[in-house]
């Protein structure tokens, strides 16, 4: 009896024990899990949740045919964590490898990596935080990264770590920089600061989004985490784009320019070419210009984009476009005679004069020996409203439609503002400006036989995420030429010009027959016309009976000589001769005959 | 006699009722044994499969890592050959190292048009190569 009793009372305390031992740690449980939920929860939240910031990469820039033009070259960020870098010997070592692989300086950087602590003033009090983060050098090539890596996993050094990074690269470096554009960088924020790289910054900056997401004790996500399918990132890469220029051919008038740049010494010169059915750029080149890659070399005065940017008087290169709407208008023919007043004429009180004293001259002596006084009295005999619809028919005063900003509509008065020298004075290019592309699609206009046409320098754009692929829209407008026989007249005109009696046989390419015409324009210094600087140039199309191409080819104050004849005409043909060949364009087939009379 | 007939009912009952609960014990125990292996072998299977499924993940973010580090190598090399095949530098190249390199000459192609000979002409032709 005794003993059940004793029993009995054991039982009850064991389970008076265990009923309060229960009481206890369901007390607790309820402190831990209700009252402290918020901070406990919080505290264990931030050791396996991780944040990290995916950013997409910036759109690409190729060339016609894919051949890459800027990309993003991968690199490294090298960064420090000084309290995991450990003791001063170690600190040292550190220093003395990265100092030595990446030209920094030691004591620099030894005292950035020996700073355990940092101190932050807030609300005026001063804290100490363990210094966990030094930078200690952002875009390292990878080579260099990976080796600094491989020697300081050799020493067994802790505390550096490899970021990923890109950089934006140009691998041709000064091939087509000024069309190319740069870019700046501010923080996080891409700056397109100008050319293609500005146009497009929208469409070729990439997104980047803050991805939260449970990680194991290695720092590998989980493979279950609400969290991170909930803020599941919608990065994007930018878009690509395919320019309508042809890397070969650039390389060729780039070469072809700096020989131009060595012998005549301009202050700068610029050359375009342009396929005139479709109005595509095929090369564009400006010197001088930059290498984006090296910005502690870069002039301002080399980023301009003086193919959109600077204007100037076209001179005689604006010949044929007042002689085609006279002979579109029926107003003359290639045969009709003009006197050419032995070079002096005068026009409205004002002196005209030609560059040798001619006599009488047929329109197509007038386009191949350039008289201004023949082309002046051509277009008084068109009178001045044809002549306007003319010029503007060829876009002058007209942007061309390139994605390049910004752009120069040049100066092309309307009609009533026309004065009584104007007749005499814009078909031979003075009183006029224009930008070297509206020259170059205003000849385009006329190799094509009159159809208008405004450039393209975007062939394509294609989203890599996608693969789609967006073609730029061609839009071929009305054709500006009334008479079927225009375009062949003119041709054959504009023939002559490199011909033997024109004024740029230096023009003329072995095999082919090209059509051009050259321009030596004074330039407009301070309201009067310079005596001593000029621009040459040379614009015209080859073969000239089916364009291959239109170039253009101007030297801004050339030196010893200032015709477009001598100066910009034999650019014109090794460029054009080398092109052919690169096109595989077929000689013309009378050529050969033609040579041998 | 009829008291017996009732102990004997009584004891029969007794003796059954233990053997009863015995067996219902047993059973309920085994059903319970049963239940805790069930529930054993589940928990067991779905941490194996969730280890298994750690551990393939951690090989997937290896090989991630991986196809990561060789992606931005074929960028970097992408980018390399761009610019070692850029005509600036193998110009560069070509005048460093002297190469005897011209111009190609397009007069030093000719083209050959081919006529078919008439026939008589071309059976005249094998018949002299027969002979």
């Amino acid at each position: 009896m005794i003993r059940s009793d004793s029993i009995s009372v054991r039982i009850k305390l064991a389970v008076l024990v265990f009923v309060i031992s229960f009481i206890a740690l369901a007390a607790r449980l309820y402190h831990v899990q209700i009252n402290r939920h918020d901070e406990l929860y919080s505290k264990a939240k931030n050791k396996y949740t991780a944040v990290k910031t995916d950013k997409g990469k910036r759109g690409e820039i190729y060339d016609y045919e894919g051949n890459l033009m800027v990309g993003n070259i991968p690199c490294s960020d090298i960064v420090a964590d000084p309290i995991n870098i450990g003791e001063d010997k170690k600190c040292r070592e550190i220093c003395e490898i990265m100092a030595k692989k990446l030209n920094l300086n030691f004591n620099e950087l030894y005292k950035k990596l020996s700073q355990k602590t940092r101190k932050v003033t807030r609300d005026g009090k001063k804290y100490t935080y363990p210094n966990r983060y030094a930078l200690v050098e952002s875009k390292v090539d990878l080579e260099i990264a990976e080796d600094i890596k491989k020697e300081l996993e050799s020493k067994k050094l802790r505390g550096i770590t490899l970021q990923d990074s890109s950089k934006r690269y140009y691998p041709k470096n000064k091939l087509l920089a000024n069309i190319l554009g740069f870019i700046s960088v501010d923080r996080d924020n891409v700056i397109g600061v100008i050319g293609v790289e500005k146009f497009f910054n929208n469409k070729i900056s990439a997104t980047s989004a803050r991805v939260t997401f449970e990680r194991a004790r290695d720092g590998i996500p989980l493979t279950y985490s609400p969290e991170q399918e909930q803020s599941a990132p919608d990065v994007k890469d930018g878009l690509n784009i395919y320019l309508t220029v042809r890397e070969p051919i650039q390389a060729i008038m780039e070469e072809e320019l700096d020989n131009l740049m060595e012998k005549w010494k301009p202050k700068a010169a610029y050359a375009v070419m342009a396929d005139p059915y479709t109005g595509n750029i095929i090369a564009v080149a400006q010197r001088p210009t930059y290498n984006p890659n090296d910005r502690a070399t870069m002039m301002a005065e080399a980023w301009r984009n003086r193919i959109t940017e600077d204007i100037f008087e076209p001179g005689s290169t604006m010949k044929p476009f007042a002689v085609s709407g006279a002979l579109d208008e029926g107003v003359v023919k290639p045969d009709t005679i003009f006197e050419c007043e032995k070079g002096r004429w005068y026009y409205a009180g004002k002196l005209l004069r030609d560059s040798h004293p001619y006599g009488m001259m047929s329109v197509s002596q007038i386009i191949q020996k350039s008289s201004n006084i023949g082309t002046a009295k051509i277009a008084i005999s068109m009178g001045e409203k044809r002549l306007h619809d003319t010029l503007r028919n060829f876009g002058f005063g007209k942007r061309t439609g390139v994605p390049l900003k910004p752009e120069t509509r040049g100066i092309f008065r309307q009609l009533k503002k026309w004065d009584k020298l104007s007749i005499t004075r814009f078909p031979i290019g003075q009183g006029i400006a224009v930008s070297p592309l509206q020259l170059v699609r205003a000849y385009c206009i006329l190799a094509n036989g009159g159809k208008y046409i405004n450039l393209r320098l975007v062939d394509r754009i294609e989203n890599p995420d996608t693969g789609v692929v967006i073609k730029m829209p061609f839009e071929e407008g009305q054709k500006i030429f009334h008479n079927k026989e225009t375009h062949n007249n003119i041709v054959q005109m504009m023939k002559l010009v490199t011909q033997e009696g024109g004024t740029a046989k230096e023009a003329a390419v072995k095999g082919y027959y090209s059509a051009g015409k050259t321009g030596t324009s004074q330039k407009f210094i301070n309201g009067n016309y310079s005596e001593s600087n000029f621009f040459a140039t040379f614009v015209g199309f080859i073969p000239a009976d089916k364009p291959a191409f239109v170039l253009l080819v101007t030297a801004d104050e050339p030196q010893r000589s200032h015709f477009g004849g001598t100066v910009a005409a034999p650019a014109f043909s090794k460029i054009s001769e080398k092109t052919l060949r690169y096109l595989n364009v077929p000689t013309d087939y009378n050529y050969e005959e033609v040579a041998k009379k | 006699m009829s008291v017996h007939i009732r102990n004997l009912k009584k004891d029969r009952g007794v003796r059954k009722n233990k053997s009863g609960n015995l067996s219902a014990v047993f059973v309920t125990i085994a059903r319970l044994l049963f239940i805790s292996g069930v529930i054993f072998f589940v928990v067991n299977l779905r941490v194996s499969i969730n280890e298994k499924a750690e551990s393939l993940n951690r090989d997937a973010a290896r090989i991630k890592k991986k196809i990561h580090t060789l992606n931005r190598e074929i960028e970097h090399l992408k980018i390399q050959r761009e610019m070692l095949s850029s005509w600036p530098h193998i110009k560069r190249k070509i005048n460093e190292f002297n190469l005897p390199l011209r111009s190609p000459d397009p007069s030093q192609v000719r083209s050959l048009a081919l006529t078919e000979a008439p026939r008589e002409k071309r059976q005249q032709a094998l018949n002299v190569s027969q002979r």
